[in-house]
Parts: C-alpha cells; sequence; structure tokens
C-alpha cells in the first residue's frame, strides 16, 4: 500500500489520470469507492462500462437480459464473435475483468422493470441509462428521481446522438424535456433505421465521462443541458433544458410518486391517436392472397441495400423506399388493395398511416413485415 | 420577410426527401414553424397530435433556448437564426 487507499499496483495502473489535478490520490479513491449501474449493456453500455472499469470505479452493476447476437457486434464493444448466442453479461463480464481485476462486477440478468427498479437501485450511487427502447427510459427517470439517484442519459440513431444528465436536485429530468413518449412506431429505432456503430462509441463515452467528473464533483456536467452528436457532419450543439415545475416527477407537486406500467404508459400515447391502431394483414394471410390469384399491391417501403439481403418479390414486392413515397404516390392505386411491408412492420406501419392521411384507404400492414415472413411462412429465406 | 433554416433529425428526414435543413420564411417563430408545416404537410403527422398541438415527444429550439410552445411564439426571429426540431430517441 503506497497512497492512503490505493495499492502500488494501482498507483502504476492509474498513474496517467492520478497526475490530473481534478483526480489526484484523492479522486482515484472516490472513483474506487464508487459505484456505477449500467442499465444495458449494448452499444452505449459497452464503453461506458470500459471506460468506468478502466478509470477505476470500484463496483459496476450491469443489467441486460439479452443475448449476443451477429447484429450486435458492429458496435458493442464488451461482445466479440465467440460470444454470439451466449449472455451479454457473460462477455461483458469477462471483457471488464480482463481489463481491470480490481473492479467488482455485479451482473443483474433481468429486464429492469418496474417490479425490481427500486431494488436493483437501491445501493448504487449513479446510474448510466443505456437503455433502448422508451418505456425503459422513462423508467430509468422516474426510478431514479423516487431513488434520488442521478443518471447519465445517452441515446444514438443513424448519425445522431444525444447525451445529458438527469436526477441531479433542482435540475431538470427526462420528463421536464420529453414529457411523453412518441406513439409506438412514430420513431424508428436502430434496427429500423440503422446507427454507425462508432456512434454510441461517441456517446457512450461521453456518458462514462460524465460519471467520472460527477463522481469526482469536478468541471461541468450535462445537467440542464442537452448534447446533440451530428456525426455525419462532426458537429457537437448544446442545448439548454428548462426544469418544468408542472412535470409530474421532479415539479412543484409531483404526481408519479411510485412506479408505474411503463409499456402501457407508452402505449397509451398510442391509443389516445386516431388511426393508431394500424389496420393489418397476417403474412398467412399474404400467402393465401397469393396462391389463390387476388389482386393486391405489394409494396417494400425499405432501403435499397435492404433488398439483397432478402425480399418478396416472389409474391408480387415492387420498392418504393418510405423516404420517396409522398413522391411517387401517382404510381399507387386507390382501387386495390395496398399491403406495405419492410423488415419488422414498424416502417410500414408508417407508410399505411402516411398512406390512408393522403386518401389510400385500402392501406394496410402486413403484421410483423419480413421476420414474421420467415418465422411463419418461408424459415430458408435469411432475416437480419 | 426573413428566410430561417430549420434543421430536421434523423428520425423525420425520410418524409422531408432525406433534407438535413429546410429553409422558410417567416419572422416569428410561429410563422416559420407554420410555413414548414404547410409546406412539407405530411410533417403534420409526425409533429402535430390529433389536436393540433406539438406531439410532447417533440422539442423545437431557438438557438439553444427551448421553445415552449411553437405554434403561438411570437418572437421575433433574427435573420440567419436557426430553428432546430428535437425529438426523442431511444436507440443504445
Amino acid at each position: 500500500m503506497t497512497g492512503p487507499g490505493l495499492t502500488d499496483s494501482e498507483i502504476r495502473r492509474y498513474s496517467r489520470q492520478l497526475s490530473l489535478t481534478e483526480v489526484g490520490i484523492e479522486g482515484q479513491r472516490r472513483l474506487k469507492d464508487a459505484s456505477v449501474l449500467l442499465i444495458g449493456v449494448g452499444g452505449l453500455g459497452s464503453p461506458a462500462a470500459l471506460y468506468l472499469a478502466a478509470a477505476g470505479v470500484g463496483r459496476l452493476g450491469l443489467v441486460d437480459h439479452d443475448a449476443v447476437d451477429l447484429t450486435n457486434l458492429h458496435r458493442q464493444l464488451l461482445h466479440d464473435t465467440p460470444s454470439v448466442g451466449r449472455p451479454k453479461l457473460e462477455s461483458a463480464r469477462a471483457r471488464i475483468e480482463a481489463l481491470n481485476p480490481e473492479v467488482e462486477v455485479v451482473a443483474y440478468e433481468t429486464r429492469f422493470e418496474s417490479s425490481n427498479a427500486l431494488d436493483i437501485l437501491h445501493g448504487w450511487d449513479l446510474v448510466v441509462d443505456g437503455s433502448d427502447n422508451f418505456p425503459t427510459r422513462y423508467l430509468v427517470n422516474d426510478a431514479c428521481l423516487l431513488a434520488g439517484v442521478p443518471f447519465v442519459y445517452g441515446a444514438v440513431l443513424r448519425f445522431e446522438g444525444q447525451a445529458s444528465v438527469f436526477g441531479v436536485r433542482g435540475e431538470p429530468c427526462y420528463r421536464c424535456l420529453f414529457p411523453e413518449p412518441p406513439p409506438p412506431g412514430l420513431v424508428p429505432n436502430c434496427a429500423e433505421a440503422g446507427v454507425l456503430g462508432v456512434l454510441p462509441g461517441l456517446v457512450g463515452s461521453i456518458q462514462g465521462t460524465e460519471a467520472i467528473k460527477l463522481i469526482l464533483e469536478e468541471g461541468d456536467t450535462l445537467a440542464g443541458r442537452l448534447l446533440l452528436i451530428d456525426a455525419l457532419r462532426m458537429e457537437f450543439r448544446e442545448l439548454s433544458i428548462r426544469r418544468d415545475p408542472t412535470c409530474p416527477v421532479c415539479g412543484d407537486e409531483p404526481s408519479v410518486t411510485e412506479l408505474i406500467d411503463y409499456e402501457l404508459f407508452c402505449g397509451e400515447a398510442a391509443a389516445d391517436e386516431p388511426g393508431a391502431s394500424c389496420p393489418e394483414i397476417e403474412v398467412t394471410e399474404l400467402r393465401r392472397r397469393f396462391d389463390e390469384g387476388e389482386a393486391y399491391q405489394l409494396l417494400d417501403v425499405r432501403e435499397e441495400y435492404e433488398l439483397g439481403i432478402c425480399s418478396l418479390e416472389s409474391v408480387g414486392a415492387r420498392h418504393i423506399p418510405l423516404a420517396a413515397l409522398p413522391l411517387r404516390l401517382d404510381e399507387l392505386r386507390v382501387d386495390e388493395p395496398l399491403i406495405l411491408m419492410c423488415r419488422s412492420g414498424i416502417r410500414s406501419a408508417q407508410a399505411v398511416a402516411y398512406l390512408r392521411t393522403m386518401g389510400f384507404e385500402n392501406a394496410v400492414n402486413l403484421a410483423g413485415g419480413l421476420l414474421a415472413w420467415a418465422e411463419r411462412v418461408d424459415p430458408d429465406m435469411p432475416t437480419y | 420577410m426573413p428566410s430561417v433554416t430549420i434543421s430536421i433529425p434523423a428520425p423525420l428526414r425520410p418524409w422531408v426527401d432525406g433534407e438535413e435543413r429546410i429553409v422558410v420564411e417567416g419572422s416569428t417563430i410561429s410563422e416559420v414553424f407554420q410555413d414548414l408545416l404547410e409546406s412539407h404537410r405530411e410533417l403534420r403527422r409526425l409533429l402535430l397530435d390529433e389536436t393540433g398541438e406539438v406531439r410532447r415527444h417533440v422539442n423545437v429550439y431557438h438557438g439553444r433556448e427551448q421553445v415552449s410552445d411553437p405554434l403561438r411564439a411570437e418572437a421575433r426571429l433574427e435573420e440567419d437564426c436557426e430553428i432546430r426540431i428535437v425529438p426523442s430517441m431511444a436507440g443504445g
């Protein structure tokens, strides 16, 4: 033991940051005494966990229930090719422990949900939100605020990212910025819209930076500010976030005093939307119509590059990418059933909603898209 | 009438032919926002709810400041200022 609370090996390992006046021996001890819970060990959680482990945060909690998929590997650097099919927590733990055996890893192989969130949060100093869906985003916000635990927010899509710090006393929360989730399907996810692999690396590293600053109580964190990252233009913009005195969670008279059903909360927004219950047909029904020679128009709204992976051209699919749809309405007939399809049915649901507003009351969605077709009609079709 | 650039975020671009920035005209935030909704009517469904109000997962920024009610904000705009639409995103 050389410095107070640090071993010789730790002094050497962290020497390059010990020399920072903002860290020093005292800061390094703070990091060693700190505990950070990562919700999700995917694109954002990977770099955040790696940097926090490397920096010497003493205890890292990992919450995830997924297995590693081949499609994860272009961005989720905690996992590697041999771990495909294995629980993410296994590869995450192994990678973190290999990087820094001084770090204690606590794994929660479960979905983070209302029934367990407050129990899981108990005893953690700080949360890094690396989740990938709106119900969990709102749950993380509400649970952290109820538990009095600050959290570092990050989100990515295509080439764009957002980062902030919420749950700091007196500062705005996630709901002050986004009071309600979008109706399901209105904002695409990374599986639908894609994401540049290095982008969550950028945003997750920012989350790691903010977490370290919060632990050290150094610098100015992103609390009260929203950082926008545009990797395509390589632009960083900083916007201010106002605390909303009417916020149901952190406002002057909060109405959310316990965790709610967040799936319902995020679904309710859709239930209020006229036409949100998108008319759809099953893949087996499409197969039947094709086999029996019924007339229909089948429109694939995916991007050009996706057509090469798989398609329903064999049952008459034509291609108009979603972006081009408003410009090519004259190619569609209103007097014949119009079936919209994409990979999973989310983008095509948007297309149906749009076409119906444009007078195409014959437009329906192919439920589950190509994934459902591969599962229920053609198991030999490749999926992605 | 000054021209103003509105930055369009990735989730909305498929509906504006991939445009990252759209130039609209107006003297106030409400005028330029209305001009955007008129010139790109497909955005109405994405930005406005069934009551015609701005959806609550969508923020409009003037410079770095949040605009609380873009449909009615009468603050006068300076030449070449930037209006930015910031919707929530959940990817991780």
